[in-house]
């Protein structure tokens, strides 16, 4: 791991001293989250920005290109603005940008499923599958319902969790914590549906409504679990915020912005991103699609790593601009790589065992590169990680300890996998 | 087993002198082979005929003697080379390779060194062509600007913008000074090499497809060719998309009017899922093309010129049926999921003849004496197959393989 000076310090950190404290005294329950202990990360502000790189991004055409080898491809790799490290030139933008980033090239999932793996990267859990079907793993939350969960302790009248693609994938996100940390789904920059009042309920008929349900919920609540009742309760909240702030999500972008982003979907997604991060979301999820390559490869990584490049540099110049990098983790991942070798139809395959992601801002020593694989790309040859370390990593980064537990109705669950730890080297 | 063992078939008859056989594709049959240890990306044959030249995804060039199978590595190039064109002479070989160089070399040269690499573009160099005077070459990258070079000194004489997307290939008109280049969209544009601008753009959006599921743009000419008299302009590709990322796509060759500035046929192919990689007009009235299939075989298809064209009776009379192999059933969904336009009776048109290969073909080639084609395979082999009957074998040898058998 090389090291980076310049890069953010986790000032706000809970320590691992206080957060125990914390727990033994608030939760009376060794090693829960305790609310005071929420409530302190949140007042730091963390927040991350994942960009998911749909379909499994190759790590030949992106961060760990090998030109000039058997199974390189065609593409050449260029310097960046971290001395010694390349990546590849597809990513000229990204390039200059690379200070603020660093790579781990030494992802192993063993595994080559885009759902399983997704949920992996996401959920930093691995347990064995049936077929298709996750057996235990379903239950576990997703990183960004943990991070509203744990880091959206403010009032905010955003949701904690926002998702926003051009595609519709149906995944469990929230798990077992309370649906409304589950993610939020945004197709694009536009309003979500039905978020206007109907026509034909005032707003003096709309408030009598609510105030009836809060009524009836209270009487409900008297005999039931607290948990279940503030559940619904939260998510009628949330819905009237977001009839009140509808015109945050199909605002008409700056056209400034638009000449820097680019003007396609991807562009403005990340412009609307940024726009909820600053408005105090904790977790915003944007997704690129279009990464999975079995035929035209290296065409395809021309055009979708061509928008993504100077969009993704974009934004993160701006969040460093504004300040953001020093309380927003970001992540530029997808479930899986591709394949070494080169099919015929100039396609790469799924390839789970020797890929790579980026990570930068909030909590991650910057300008490095973590672990290696061979000389064909083929294999991990130093420092293998999972999705259960990477998990645990970004959880420190924010300032969330892995190892401690969720409450779940009585219920004490591990919030990273116990079995395994952070990347150290990544963490500031 | 060296290389020129590995030209193991009659490769002496890749290029013989001829007695005028009788050309008829549906004769055609493999002659010879040269093998590589990497999957090719394109071929070439020169105009004497000595030598067929291929690109590898590798980072040399390689020179086949197609009398002696002899291999030779041309080394200069850091990337695969996309696109091979010749000077009109045969004297020169120029070279297009993803690492945006246009590499010069002598083609006969006993072992050939670049006598220069052009920088040509920022980015990856996606095709070449030579001017039919042979002063001049054109190029396109992945800068998506098109560049004239002049030949003899290396320098860059003019430079066209306009493509909003990348373009993929540029081609010569053969007798008049303008040339052409297709881009990923499909849209074709003209350029005055005189007047240094843009003539016109000729749409082609049967050549692109949107793929909705994985949300990106797929097409663009993977080889184009003028016929002789410049007449009728070629160019192979795809259509249809449904799952691009898959490989599920139509392979077509457009047929376009160069006066009228008009697409005048969809050349398009029967149970096919693929690209078409190679295009070329055949002097007795036929367009061949070559494609790649979605599960790793390919084809030689063979379509009427529009002027030779059998009545409709007639082509019905005679129309190749698609063998008794089970019928791919469309779903509902994928015909739904079909983008870009669809059949059109007008300028349809299926092939008189397919030949299928074991391989992907990915570049594809025609002698000077027209009586056969090159074709770089996904499976590293260069292979030549020749369009008029085989040779009636000896009765000894008739007689020695029916005692093998």
């Amino acid at each position: 791991m090389k090291r980076n000076v310049g890069c953010n310090i986790l000032d706000h950190t809970v320590s691992r001293r206080n957060f125990m404290l914390g727990a033994t005294t608030a939760a009376g329950f060794g090693g829960l989250l305790p609310a005071t202990w929420a409530k302190d990360v949140a007042g730091n502000q963390k927040q991350i920005l994942q960009v998911y790189l749909q379909g499994g991004v190759s790590q030949l055409e992106s961060w760990d290109p090998k030109p000039g080898t058997e199974l390189g491809g065609p593409f050449l790799s260029i310097p960046t603005s971290v001395p010694g490290t390349h990546i590849s030139e597809l990513l000229p933008h990204t390039a200059k940008m690379m200070h603020l980033l660093s790579l781990v090239r030494s992802i192993n999932l063993k595994a080559d499923d885009h759902s399983q793996c997704r949920l992996f990267m996401e959920k930093g859990r691995n347990t064995p599958f049936v077929g298709a079907v996750a057996r235990n793993t379903g239950v576990y939350p997703f990183l960004g319902a943990v991070a509203a969960k744990y880091l959206d302790a403010r009032d905010t009248s955003l949701p904690g969790y926002i998702h926003i693609s051009t595609r519709g994938i149906i995944d469990d996100t929230a798990g077992f914590l309370e649906p409304q940390y589950a993610q939020f789904k945004l197709e694009g920059v536009k309003a979500p549906e039905n978020l206007d009042r109907p026509n034909n309920i005032s707003k003096k008929l709309y408030r009598a409504r609510n105030d009836l349900r809060t009524q009836l919920d209270r009487q409900f609540a008297a005999r039931r679990r607290k948990s279940y009742i503030d559940a619904l309760g939260s998510s009628f909240n949330q819905a009237s915020k977001l009839m009140d702030r509808k015109g945050l999500f199909e605002a008409e972008q700056d056209p400034q912005d638009l000449e820097r982003y680019g003007t396609h979907d991807f562009a403005r997604n990340c412009i609307l991103g940024r726009t909820l991060l600053e408005r105090g979301a904790t977790c915003v999820k944007v997704t690129h699609h279009g990464y999975d390559s079995h035929a035209e490869n290296f065409n395809f990584h021309l055009e979708q790593l061509g928008e993504f490049d100077k969009t993704f540099a974009t934004l993160l110049g701006d969040l460093e601009d504004r300040g953001m990098l020093e309380h927003t983790l970001v992540m530029v991942y997808s479930e899986f790589g591709r394949t070494p070798k080169i099919n015929h139809r100039y396609g790469r395959d799924h390839w789970g065992s020797a890929w790579s992601i980026a990570l930068g801002g909030c909590g991650i020593q910057t300008g490095g590169v973590v672990g290696k694989t061979n000389d064909k790309g083929t294999e991990v040859s130093d420092r293998e990680v999972h999705g259960g370390h990477l998990f645990h990593t970004y959880l420190r980064a924010v300032g969330i300890d892995p190892s401690q537990n969720h409450d779940v109705t009585g219920r004490v669950i591990p919030i990273g996998d116990p079995a395994v730890e952070p990347v150290e080297e990544l963490l500031a | 087993m060296n290389d020129q063992e590995a030209a193991k078939t009659d490769n002496a008859q890749a290029e013989a002198p001829s007695d005028q056989p009788v050309i008829d594709p549906k004769q055609t049959h493999q002659i010879a082979e040269y093998k590589h240890d990497r999957a090719l990306t394109t071929c070439q044959l020169d105009p004497q005929g000595r030598f067929l030249f291929t690109g590898a995804e590798d980072l040399q060039l390689y020179r086949w003697d197609l009398a002696t199978g002899e291999k030779t590595v041309l080394t200069g190039h850091r990337s695969w080379v996309r696109s091979i064109r010749f000077s009109p002479d045969g004297q020169w070989c120029f070279s297009a390779a993803w690492d945006g160089q246009v590499g010069c070399w002598r083609t006969a040269e006993d072992t050939p060194q670049a006598v220069r690499m052009l920088e040509a573009h920022q980015g990856s160099a996606r095709w070449v062509d030579v001017s039919p005077c042979g002063k001049l070459l054109a190029t396109c990258g992945n800068d998506k600007l098109i560049c004239v070079w002049n030949i003899e000194d290396g320098k860059q004489v003019a430079q066209f913008s306009g493509h909003q997307t990348h373009p993929y290939a540029v081609n010569f008109h053969p007798r008049e000074k303008q040339f052409v280049s297709q881009d990923l969209m499909g849209n074709i544009k003209i350029w005055d090499l005189v007047k240094g601008q843009e003539v016109c753009t000729i749409a082609a959006p049967v050549m692109t497809g949107y793929d909705t599921k994985f949300a990106a743009d797929m097409g663009g000419a993977r080889d184009m060719q003028f016929l002789a008299d410049g007449s009728l302009l070629a160019s192979a590709g795809i259509t249809r998309v449904v799952n691009s990322f898959g490989g599920q796509q139509d392979p077509l060759v457009v047929l376009v009017d160069w006066k009228a500035r008009q697409i005048i046929r969809h050349l398009r192919t029967v149970d096919f899922q693929g690209i078409a990689w190679g295009v070329r007009f055949h002097p007795d009235g036929f367009v061949i093309g070559a494609g790649a299939k979605q599960n790793g075989r390919g084809a030689l298809w063979f379509w009427h010129m529009p002027d030779k064209e059998p009545s409709a009776e007639d082509q019905a009379a005679s129309a190749e049926k698609p063998k008794a192999e089970k019928p791919k059933v469309e779903t509902d969904k994928e015909k739904a999921a079909r983008s870009g336009p669809g059949e059109n009776p007008e300028l349809d048109r299926q092939p008189f003849h397919t030949f299928k290969l074991g391989k992907c073909a990915r570049g594809l080639d025609m002698t000077a004496n027209a009586q056969r084609l090159a074709v770089a395979h996904s499976d590293g082999f260069a292979r030549i197959y020749q369009m008029t009957k085989p040779a009636e074998k000896k009765p000894a040898e008739a007689a020695t393989e029916k005692k093998e058998t």
